[in-house]
């Protein structure tokens, strides 16, 4: 048997992106070891990652660079089982919610919010009526 | 005359034969491959004397590693289950951490090269063991420190939590 490249269940597409001027401006800053390695689009390997990670490291992932952020707003997987873990959790409100929430599109199966001051009832009446397969919903406070 | 099984002759170890992406032939023992779900899954239907699993996504440096890492595996999981067997006390489990540990305590672009080939191959233990320490490295830092980390562009996109 041959272990060909096709055989890989995941293909993860490279998102082709031209990096602005100022970019290698900035560049010439940059070490890695002793040669200069001019910054580039994220490796694959990180996309693997990206389900090890808690939400709010997730929300940082999503801030490094377009493809990474598109690799996470569109892997439905990610979101379907939502823990807003702290710091996220005194900070986040509805609308940080809902957005989150959303992009189970419909399909959030748990949500966890432990003391997360600035969710209103209403909001989380919204995230429920917007995700009709939920079986799970702790809100709790310390 | 039926040939009865005689359990002291010890049977000699099969061997398959991996092949790197740049054309390396690595023999390892049958146990040690079968780590691989990948190769594990392939394996009934393969011919014994044709053994030889072409690795076109694992460069010879990477497969090394692997190797290494699945050999260190098949032993200790028969250390540890000879020393509970033997009910004497052993510290295998830990002793395995720590190797684990040290193992993927590797320079970025080596840690990426593992991980790929634990994904493509399908080692389970493997590809935890190093997106793990890729988590770790991800936890607690900036989106500008992370960047730095990976050396990725900030291809510059709007802050969604503006009071990050």
């Amino acid at each position: 048997m041959d272990i060909s490249q096709s055989e890989n269940k995941k293909n993860y597409e490279s998102r082709s992106s031209s990096s602005p001027q100022y970019i290698h401006d900035m560049i010439s800053s940059l070490k890695v070891g002793e040669e200069l390695v001019e910054p580039a689009q994220p490796h694959e390997a990180l996309v693997l990652v990206l389900s090890y990670l808690n939400l709010f490291e997730l929300l940082r992932m999503s801030q490094v660079c377009k493809s990474l952020r598109d690799a996470i707003e569109s892997d439905i997987l990610l979101w379907l089982d939502i823990v807003v873990e702290p710091p996220l959790n005194s900070r986040i409100n509805d609308d940080n919610l809902l957005k989150c929430t959303s992009k189970a599109q419909g399909r959030l199966r748990s949500l966890v919010l432990p003391s997360c001051v600035k969710i209103t009832d209403d909001g989380l009446l919204r995230v429920i009526q917007n995700n009709p397969h939920i079986n799970k919903v702790y809100a709790f406070y310390h | 005359m039926k040939d009865s099984f005689n359990p002291s002759i010890e049977p000699p170890k099969k061997t398959v034969t991996l092949v790197s992406s740049d054309g390396y032939d690595f023999e390892v023992e049958e146990e040690v491959a079968l780590e691989s779900q990948v190769i594990k899954d392939g394996f009934e239907d393969k011919a014994v004397d044709d053994r030889e699993y072409l690795l076109f996504n694992v460069h010879s440096d990477t497969l090394e590693l692997i190797i290494k890492y699945c050999e260190k595996h098949v032993s200790s999981r028969k250390s540890i289950s000879a020393a509970a067997a033997s009910s004497s006390s052993s510290n295998g489990e830990e002793a395995l951490k720590e190797w684990d540990e040290h193992f993927i305590s590797v320079d970025t672009n080596t840690l990426y090269d593992i991980l790929m080939a634990a994904d493509y191959l399908n080692i389970k233990s493997l590809l935890d063991l190093a997106i793990q320490k890729v988590a770790d490295t991800i936890h607690g830092r900036s989106p500008e420190q992370i960047r730095k980390k990976f050396n990725i562009e900030n291809d510059s996109i709007i802050d969604p939590w503006a009071s990050e």
